[in-house]
């Protein structure tokens, strides 16, 4: 495995053997090396069930582990009989790295060289028998191991530092990144506020400024009209009260216009309402200012959590709506209900006017958006978006079916739990 | 009978001032309405300064009818100083303004108004408010002396 190797690292655990540890370690591996086979095999065996190297010697096809035997035997001789260590402290620096990077615990390594050294006694034993030669091939083999110990736990070491550094800087960099984002965030909430402010300020001015001259076009239409009238013919006159049409209209815009973006920011405060009261008033409400010949029935509608003034807001819309549109009809009839359903209340209101093209559907809820011309039936394309915002705003839904001129129902649900 | 002033309009925009002069003429309440330009003569009058320095500041208007939005001073800070001296505190003052935005009503009632009207863009409504808050506080109204 060709991993690059420190050469600073090298350098520095790349052992200095004495002539006395080299003829030890040549006594040990001169009795490890005639004994190899079985030494592997035990080994192999007693492997096979272990918890981390078990798996290992399962999944390494056979031929793998041979070539990497035959590596690994041939850097030992060549560093013990012929002084070539850094090679072989190459070799292990690699190896520490590959047990860093594929996250062995050291302890486990640490446990089969342990299990090596228990496996090579009886073998030496064999070999020297119960001399001084035996004793200078423990030393051998234990000096030997643990200079291959250390320089693996120097490699595998130096590589956890090395990728805790790579992840320190990554957090420094995460958090840089971060602090920017914070800043940009603050940035934006800054602007969103200014903004709102300027849409504060400029709807009070809108409120204020554009109502006076629309007065003035109307007052002074009349006082035309009022004082002027002996002079004026009836085509003087339709024409002055088109102008003062226009100006009234044009006042009526600006309400809703108001009304729809003072809705954007109104805080919504829920109470449970008596729908059906409520709708009660509000057609009441509407009757009075907009006298007309529809029926309307109402059934018993259900309660629900949800602000007052804009659920009034919402039937006012849809009650108007129901009946302006059907308002050409010889009898116009709208019919108001409610269904209790698992998780939420759907109101209904139906009416039998002069319905839309489903195919436009998907315009209804959109501001200044219409399915009808102002010769049809008048009205700006307020309504219904409103209805939508404040639905929304509830969390709840709001669609409708039609068939042309076979009338419109209209369904919105609150949630109840 | 006497030359007391009974109605002080204030009120910048001269359309609505003659539309407003006008709506109570036409309701016989047209005797005696001052009409006054902008903050600052409203303020010369009511406290007797400036061009009305010879004015009698005790004699009080049965009402003061203000717009809010005027140049350079305010209804609103002509409201407070009429409302703040003790000496024309008791004057009804009726807001009458185009804007119906709920900042300006509740300053308003804060700083002691008696009554906040908008004016409305229909003139037969402006017709009618008029002339009703006219008879109201020319007639029904009992003034404090």
């Amino acid at each position: 495995m060709p991993l690059p190797v420190d050469q600073e690292l090298l350098k520095r655990v790349t052992p200095k053997i004495s002539e006395q540890d080299k003829q030890n370690i040549i006594l040990y591996y001169n009795g490890y090396e005639k004994y190899l086979s079985e030494i592997n095999e035990e080994l192999t065996a007693k492997l096979i069930d272990h918890a981390v190297f078990g798996d290992m010697i399962k999944n390494t096809p056979k031929e793998i582990m041979e070539e990497n035997n035959k590596i690994s035997q041939k850097l030992q001789k060549e560093a013990i009989f012929e002084d070539k260590w850094t090679e072989y402290t190459e070799y292990q620096i690699q190896q520490g790295i590959v047990y860093a990077k594929i996250g062995f615990s050291f302890a486990s390594w640490y446990e089969l060289i342990s299990m090596v050294r228990v496996f090579m006694v009886p073998y030496l034993i064999k070999e020297y028998g119960n001399s001084q030669k035996f004793l200078d091939a423990m030393n051998g083999m234990n000096y030997f191991m643990d200079v291959a110990m250390g320089i693996i736990a120097e490699a595998y070491i130096a590589e956890k530092n090395d990728v805790i550094l790579k992840d320190k800087e990554k957090i420094r960099e995460l958090n840089l990144d971060l602090e920017q984002r914070i800043i940009a965030a603050k940035e934006h909430t800054a602007e969103l506020e200014t903004i709102n402010n300027e849409l504060n300020a400029f709807t009070y001015s809108v409120s204020h400024d554009l109502r006076a001259p629309l007065r003035a076009i109307n007052g002074y239409a009349q006082i035309l009209s009022e004082d002027y009238g002996v002079n004026i013919d009836d085509e003087g006159k339709r024409l002055i009260e088109i102008i003062c049409f226009n100006a009234t209209k044009m006042g009526i815009l600006i309400d809703e216009l108001l009304a729809f973006s003072r809705l954007g920011r109104k805080e919504i405060n829920k109470t449970m309402v008596n729908m059906h009261d409520l709708t009660k008033n509000v057609i009441e409400e509407y009757n009075s200012a907009s006298p007309n010949h529809a029926s309307i029935k109402i059934d018993k509608l259900e309660e629900v959590q949800a602000d007052y003034s804009l659920m009034h807001q919402v039937m006012f819309n849809l009650v108007s709506n129901a009946v302006k549109y059907s308002s050409k009809k010889e009898k116009p009839v709208v019919e108001i209900s409610s269904e209790k359903k698992d998780k939420e209340v759907i109101y209904t209101i139906k009416d039998n006017g002069a319905g839309f093209d489903m195919k436009y559907s998907d315009k209804l809820f959109g501001v200044f958006q219409r399915l009808h011309s102002q010769e049809e039936f008048e009205g700006i394309g307020v309504g219904l978006a409103l209805v939508h915002r404040i639905i929304s705003k509830h969390h709840g839904k709001i669609w409708a079916e039609s068939k042309v001129n076979e009338g419109a129902t209209f369904h919105f649900s609150l949630k109840t739990a | 009978m006497s030359n007391e002033v009974e109605i002080v309009l204030v009120e910048d925009n001269m359309n609505d001032a003659e539309m407003t002069i006008r709506i109570l003429k036409k309701n016989c309440l047209n005797n005696k309405i001052i009409h006054l330009k902008d903050g600052a003569e409203a303020l010369d009058y009511v406290f007797a300064e400036g061009e009305f320095s010879d004015r009698n500041i005790l004699e009080k208007p049965k009402v003061i009818f203000l717009d809010l939005k005027m140049p350079r001073i305010s209804g609103i800070q002509v409201l407070e100083r009429i409302k703040s001296d003790d000496r024309t505190k008791k004057i009804p003052v009726v807001v009458l303004t185009s804007s119906n935005e709920d900042p300006d009503i509740q300053t308003c009632f804060d700083l002691g108004a008696n009554s906040y009207v908008v004016k409305p863009v229909q003139f037969e409504m402006f017709i009618k408010a008029v002339a009703e808050l006219g008879i109201y506080w020319l007639i029904l109204n009992q003034p404090p002396k």
